[in-house]
């Protein structure tokens, strides 16, 4: 896993966690430092890294800025910017 | 078809026989089935007896797909919701009360008094298997008593008793009264509150604290002097093959511990920050989306200060209702089962971010007897009105109407209930206050009279055309819940327009399916009752290929609905959204600015009939009918 690495050209996102998976990181959400030119892979890995949550995942939805990760033409490869917000929580299954 | 061939079909009166059904009826299948339907006349106090049709059962699967025939077969456009000459059908399906997780629901079918046009409902709790083990698929509600009274059915035997003094109970009272009325502590029960008794159309029946919720079903009842039903069977439930049944349930259980692991611990509750999250939590009257407090109102908050115990469906292992209580506060002592729904309609809907306040709103609803939905709808049109100078004090009985107040949220709700003030306007249903007061569209969110679930539609524009489209008005369960598929789909997201037609449809057709089965839909995964079902659930309890059909058997169902629909005059201009959704942008939170214009969903509605085989004005074509071989069982 790469580390997240502060420098004066870093990309700050927020990466939220919602319902069973805040019980498994302990926390409801951070904010985390990638080198510019990071993907959103890396925020996948990070996240696996730290919390042993696989994503992507059937299990698990992994979103950013309210478009899921297989929505972006990049995918996972999709550049992070300043600002982004990802959110990772259980499948919603509604009504 | 075309709407006056559609209209000269009749509705003939049903055959009537005092005889028990022959049970060779149901050849065909070897499980599942009782093969009779209770009729029930209210006026005349008899009772009678009939079979299942196999065809029509081998066409629609049982639940909501029968119910709707029924309903078809029975109701003709001129019927007053409210009056005798409407009925109420309740259907089990094929899974309800079979061994198999969850399989607690039925489905009712009757004219709704809040939306004045068809309705279809769908209920847990025990009186489905109840009904199914005492011998019946389906129990008919018709005529009208001359006094209060109850029903009780008790392995095939009816008694009419007297509810004279039960008249103002709240519903969970009723509940108990008959329960000790039968006999029986573990009855199937149902009933209804003072609301019903009031006839405020947006009022329920308590089902085993379930609900049959949406568009006034227990208004139906109220008009009928019925107060409620007790059931108890001691039948067995055939199936085909008892051994595979018992290794499906096996697996399932085993599935549901991991896949359903969320709802066990959080219920609907954890999608109140989700949706919150994507902006589309309506937040005072949908007048915007995003919620600053609801964390606050969210699942963690509930489970952390609220929560008191699960509470689990009839054979469910899931067990996602969430029993809440307010321990301090002025809300102390209010006890009731937040679903993500009520938390989000009395909370954030109204601009309160207490969830004690939910609790109590709930608890209240819970005793008048009316649907937290609707309710909540109507509270936040008075706060609006009230905000905007359009209504008073006088007309709020003395309450300060104001968003964010969650005491004024609990009392505007009595306000309906007992039809106080401009409570007596509002409990008319949204579109008996359009009627009275067109003036105040822009502030009215509903489709077809029915009000908008807790989704804003700005935010899925696949979830703007399950408003629109479903057979129910808004109803994000009947029209089908796209929040999921928008998110994970490959091909589009939730701003896409080009695909949707075929998206709602395809999810419309999975759960008109699913609600004719008899189980809840949070366990449907576990038995691949999918958009592309597979598994062999229902050829081990019915011993009939049904598998294979399912999706077929869905677009039957949803198909022959929209013919009762078009034959109640629904077209188009009735599939279109509200001014609020189609001319406001968003104002603010994450999807600030976004907008869904009437061409936006015109295109989509557009692709929608197109997937569905109807004309461009929302009437089903005549080739679609066969297409469908509805043209095998409509006379």
């Amino acid at each position: 896993m790469k580390t997240a690495q502060k420098n004066t050209s870093a990309i700050t996102v927020t990466v939220k966690y919602l319902s069973v998976l805040r019980d498994k990181t302990g926390i409801r959400q951070e904010e985390v430092s990638f080198p510019e030119k990071s993907v959103l892979g890396e925020v996948a890995e990070l996240v696996h890294g730290r919390y042993g949550i696989k994503v992507p995942d059937p299990l698990v939805m992994f979103v950013l800025n309210g478009r899921g990760w297989n929505q972006y033409p990049e995918r996972l490869a999709t550049p992070l910017k300043n600002g982004d917000i990802i959110l990772i929580f259980p499948p919603v299954s509604g009504g | 078809m075309s709407l006056e061939k559609n209209k000269r079909r009749q509705c003939p009166d049903t055959k009537r026989s005092d005889n028990f059904a022959k049970e060779e009826s149901m050849k065909a299948f070897k499980g599942a089935y009782m093969g009779k339907v209770l009729r029930v006349d209210l006026s005349s106090k008899k009772h009678s007896v009939e079979n299942l049709n196999e065809e029509e059962v081998k066409l629609l699967l049982g639940g909501r797909g029968l119910a709707a025939k029924k309903y078809y077969d029975e109701i003709s456009p001129g019927v007053d919701p409210l009056g005798p000459g409407n009925k109420v059908f309740f259907m089990t399906g094929p899974l309800t009360g079979v061994r198999l997780p969850s399989t607690t629901k039925f489905q009712l079918s009757t004219k709704s008094p809040e939306t004045g046009m068809y309705l279809c409902s769908n209920c847990g709790g025990e009186f489905g298997p109840q009904l199914k083990r005492s011998g019946f698929d389906g129990l008919i509600i018709e005529g009208a008593a001359s006094d209060w009274t109850y029903l009780t059915i008790k392995d095939g035997e009816v008694v009419f008793g007297d509810a004279s003094s039960w008249k103002g109970l709240d519903s969970n009272a009723a509940l108990q009264k008959l329960r000790v009325a039968i006999g029986e502590k573990r009855a199937g029960v149902m009933s209804i509150g003072p609301a019903a008794e009031r006839l405020v159309r947006i009022s329920y029946i308590n089902v085993d604290t379930r609900a049959f919720g949406r568009g006034g079903p227990g208004a139906v009842l109220g008009s009928k002097k019925l107060k409620g039903i007790a059931v108890k069977g001691t039948n067995v439930i055939p199936v085909a093959d008892e051994d595979r049944v018992l290794g499906i349930w096996k697996e399932a259980v085993k599935d549901l511990r991991t896949s359903r692991a969320n709802h066990t611990k959080y219920g609907t509750a954890q999608y109140i920050e989700a949706i919150n999250e994507f902006g589309c939590l309506p937040t005072n009257n949908f007048q915007t989306t995003y919620f600053e407090n609801a964390h606050l109102v969210d699942a963690h908050t509930m489970k952390e200060k609220y929560y008191i115990k699960n509470y689990h469906c009839f054979n469910c292992p899931v067990g996602c209702g969430m029993v809440c209580e307010v321990k301090d506060g002025p809300f102390k002592g209010a006890r009731a089962r937040t679903e993500y729904e009520t938390i989000g309609m009395l909370g954030p809907d109204c601009g309160v971010d207490d969830f004690g306040a939910v609790v109590a709103g709930n608890e209240l609803c819970d005793s008048l007897g009316i649907d937290t939905i609707s309710g909540g709808n109507a509270v936040a049109l008075i706060m609006e009105l009230y905000e905007r100078g359009l209504i008073t004090k006088e007309d709020t009985d003395g309450i300060e109407a104001k968003f964010g107040s969650g005491t004024a949220m609990v009392e505007l709700l009595g306000l309906i209930g007992e039809r106080r003030g401009i409570g007596d306007l509002i409990a008319e249903g949204m579109k008996g206050v359009l009627e009275k007061k067109p003036e105040w569209s822009p502030f009215i969110l509903a489709v077809k009279g029915m009000p908008f679930a807790a989704y804003d539609p700005r935010g899925f524009y696949g979830n703007a055309l399950t408003y629109g489209t479903s057979s129910r008005g808004a109803c994000h369960n009947v029209g089908g819940w796209t929040i999921r598929a928008e998110l994970q789909s490959g091909e589009y997201d939730r701003f896409a327009l080009k695909g949707k037609g075929l998206l709602v449809k395809t999810i419309q057709d999975n759960r008109a399916y699913v609600d004719s089965l008899g189980i809840c839909t949070v366990v449907r995964g576990s038995m691949s009752f999918s958009d592309n079902p597979q598994g062999d659930v229902l050829e081990a309890v019915t011993g009939y290929d049904f598998t294979p059909k399912l999706l077929e058997i869905g677009s039957r169902v949803y198909t022959l609905e929209r013919l009762i629909l078009n034959r109640e005059g629904i077209l188009r201009e009735n599939d279109i959204l509200p001014e609020r959704i189609l001319k406001e942008a968003v104002p603010s939170g994450p999807i600030k600015g976004q907008v869904l214009t009437e061409d936006m969903y015109n295109e989509m509605l557009d692709e929608y009939y197109g997937e569905r085989g109807w004309d461009s004005n929302g009437v089903v074509l005549d080739e679609t009918v066969n297409q469908v071989r509805l043209n095998e069982i409509l006379t």
